[in-house]
């Protein structure tokens, strides 16, 4: 027999004792673990970049028509908040962009199965979750604040009458927050759908409906019932509706149904994005991993 | 200490895991023997939580894995080579590992220069041969400098010398009073490694001894050659024991043991040429353990396409 075997049954019986005073899983130590992963994945950076760079180009490039029409008919000319929104029209890729780095946060650790791993690190699921949870919501907030503070700063130099010093202004900072908000709120109604379809592709292409194609089903169903009050219900309730009465102080002047108020509005975003979060946990609590 | 009770688990239809108990000891290396798809793996997921069980508990120290207040400090598994992220580095999976439970830096280098990943540990995984993941696979398991280890078949695609390091490691980890539990499904890999066994098949236990005990417990084959093999055969007949014809000058006896066939061969008047025990081996225990149990059996259909 291998002359390194040790005969355990004459050797007085040792037990290995873990030192207590060590630390053990935390919190905040998961989601420091979590954040480090989003850091270290490369389509985190990619998203984040690509969101930046079109968000600032977009409130460039809407500064800049603004300017145009404004120097050729001064009736054209909006004022500093209506610029201001349109400088943020960048928001909506961002929603998509970081709404789909929300799904694959999650899906990625199915699709390579890596959650084996992290899950025999920390095996109290809902401490994992929201680690990962908060993970995302730190990163986006940031890439969005730096989004939203350069769209603005471009947009002001380019634009008149917007200033650099109207992000002190209380409507424009209230839009700008709100414009942050649902972006975040976003990429967590993305990491919900990750969490419930466990797939890339279907977690962004059920998104991408909810934000892009909704809507357009629901004006023919508007039209076709003959303006169905059901229908204009589904209307209000509708994702980027609410996205639209959450940040556009003045939503429905261009709307086909009544504007909603700001705190139904975030009602609405909050329950759409706690639906898919809350069924996800579910199945993540409950199933084999 | 790991301690199963009654634990089952069903996937549709089918019982994985089919009521096992057991208790494993600290300071012993614990085999986990059988063949493919007896489920070894399933029972070493639930036992971290991965997998639930469909009936009864698999508990560390009295707890679930999952209430415990460091897991990596209590339990460390090496359950599948693939549990990483491809695109991040050695490195950098072992640290967000590390961070969780607020292990140092020094100790992510200590397991790296331990587990022999030194000079790939900066490179994505992606590019690690199987071994090289079963590393860090080990890696991430020593990181908690756990009470309990568990390795899922760990000498899956690792070089000769990868092997006899696990094996060592394994030992090593044992004489420190852990609780070390290796499943494979080579009866070889376990008479080198392990102090006792548990053996499974279909989900149940078929096994669960001190490895001598189960070396011990062969009953004895003896090969007797002569040219008289019916007078022998006469003359040994008795209860217990058994005469099989080999061929037309050759027996083998069971139940018997050497001296007592010479002895009745001289009272007979029978000439024997030859009187050999025959040992009887672990790998011959573990065929006649689970020759019942096996799931799948090498078909001839597949071993002629195969050539
Ligand atoms: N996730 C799963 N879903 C369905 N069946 C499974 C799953 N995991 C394992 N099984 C089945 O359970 C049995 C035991 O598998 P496993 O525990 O992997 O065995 P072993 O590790 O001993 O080879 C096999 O028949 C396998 O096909
Ligand atoms: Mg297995």
């Amino acid at each position: 027999m291998n002359t390194t075997h040790i005969n355990t049954a004459t050797a007085t019986p040792r037990t290995f004792t873990i030192d207590s005073t060590l630390s053990g899983v935390s919190f905040l130590a998961a989601a420091r673990s979590e954040f480090a992963k989003l850091k270290a994945l490369r389509t985190s950076w990619w998203l984040s970049i690509i969101t930046v760079a079109l968000g600032v180009f977009i409130a460039g490039a809407v500064a800049f028509s603004f300017q145009q029409f404004a120097a050729d008919d001064s009736a054209m000319a909006g004022d500093a908040l209506q610029i201001a929104i349109q400088g943020q029209a960048g928001s909506y890729f961002a929603m998509i962009l970081l709404g789909s780095l929300g799904v694959i946060a999650i899906t990625t650790e199915y699709s390579t199965g890596a959650i084996r791993s992290s899950l025999t690190a920390v095996p109290q699921r809902f401490l994992l979750l929201s680690a990962k949870g908060l993970a995302l919501v730190i990163w986006t907030a940031a890439v969005t604040a730096v989004m939203v503070l350069l769209s603005h700063g471009l947009t002001s130099i380019i634009a008149e009458p917007l200033s650099l010093g109207d992000i002190f202004d209380a409507e424009i900072a209230g839009m700008y927050a709100a414009s942050w908000v649902s972006v975040v709120l976003t990429s967590l109604l993305g990491f919900g759908l990750g969490l419930l379809l466990r797939s890339s592709a279907g977690g962004i292409v059920i998104l991408a409906v909810i934000m892009f194609v909704l809507q357009m089903v629901l004006s023919i169903l508007y039209g076709v019932t003959g303006n169905a009050a059901w229908v204009e219900v589904l209307m209000q309730a509708e994702y980027m509706n609410l996205v639209d009465n959450a940040v556009n102080p003045n939503a429905g002047e261009f709307s086909m149904v009544p504007a909603l108020e700001a705190w139904q509005a975030y009602v609405g975003l909050l329950i759409w994005v706690a639906v898919p979060m809350t069924l996800g946990a579910l199945r993540f609590s409950h199933r084999d991993a | 200490m790991i301690t199963a009770e009654n634990l089952h688990k069903r996937y549709g239809s089918k019982n994985a895991v089919d009521g096992i108990s057991f208790q494993l000891q600290p300071g012993k290396v614990t085999g986990f023997l059988g063949p493919n798809g007896s489920g070894k793996s399933t029972t070493m997921r639930m036992a971290v939580g991965l997998d639930r069980p469909t009936s009864g508990s698999i508990t560390i120290d009295g707890k679930q894995f999952s209430q415990h207040k460091a897991p990596m400090r209590t339990v460390g598994a090496v359950l599948d080579a693939g549990a990483t992220h491809p695109g991040r580095t050695g490195k950098s999976h072992l640290k967000v590992l590390a961070a969780t439970h607020g292990i140092s830096a020094s100790r992510v280098q200590h397991v790296i220069e331990l587990t022999g990943l030194g000079e790939v540990a900066g490179k994505r995984i992606k590019g690690y041969s199987l071994g090289m993941n079963q590393r860090l696979g080990i890696a991430a398991a020593l990181l908690g400098d756990p009470a309990v280890l568990m390795f899922d078949e760990p000498v899956n695609g690792l070089d000769p010398e990868g092997v006899r390091w696990v094996r060592s490691l394994a030992r090593q980890m044992a004489a420190e009073g852990r609780t070390v539990f290796v499943s494979s499904h080579l009866m070889s890999e376990m008479s080198q490694t392990a102090d006792h066994l548990i053996v499974l098949g279909r989900g149940r236990i078929i096994a669960d001894a001190p490895i001598q005990e189960l070396l011990n417990s062969g009953e004895q084959r003896v090969l007797v050659r002569t040219e008289q093999t019916s007078d022998l055969a006469n003359a040994l007949t008795a209860r217990d024991v058994s005469i099989s014809h080999i061929d037309a000058e050759t027996l083998q006896v069971t139940g018997l043991d050497p001296r007592s066939i010479g002895r009745r061969a001289l009272e007979a008047q029978v000439v024997l040429h030859e009187l050999t025990p025959q040992l009887t081996t672990l790998e011959d225990e573990y065929m006649k353990l689970t020759g019942d149990h096996v799931e799948y059996r090498s078909g001839g259909a597949f071993e002629e396409a195969a050539q």
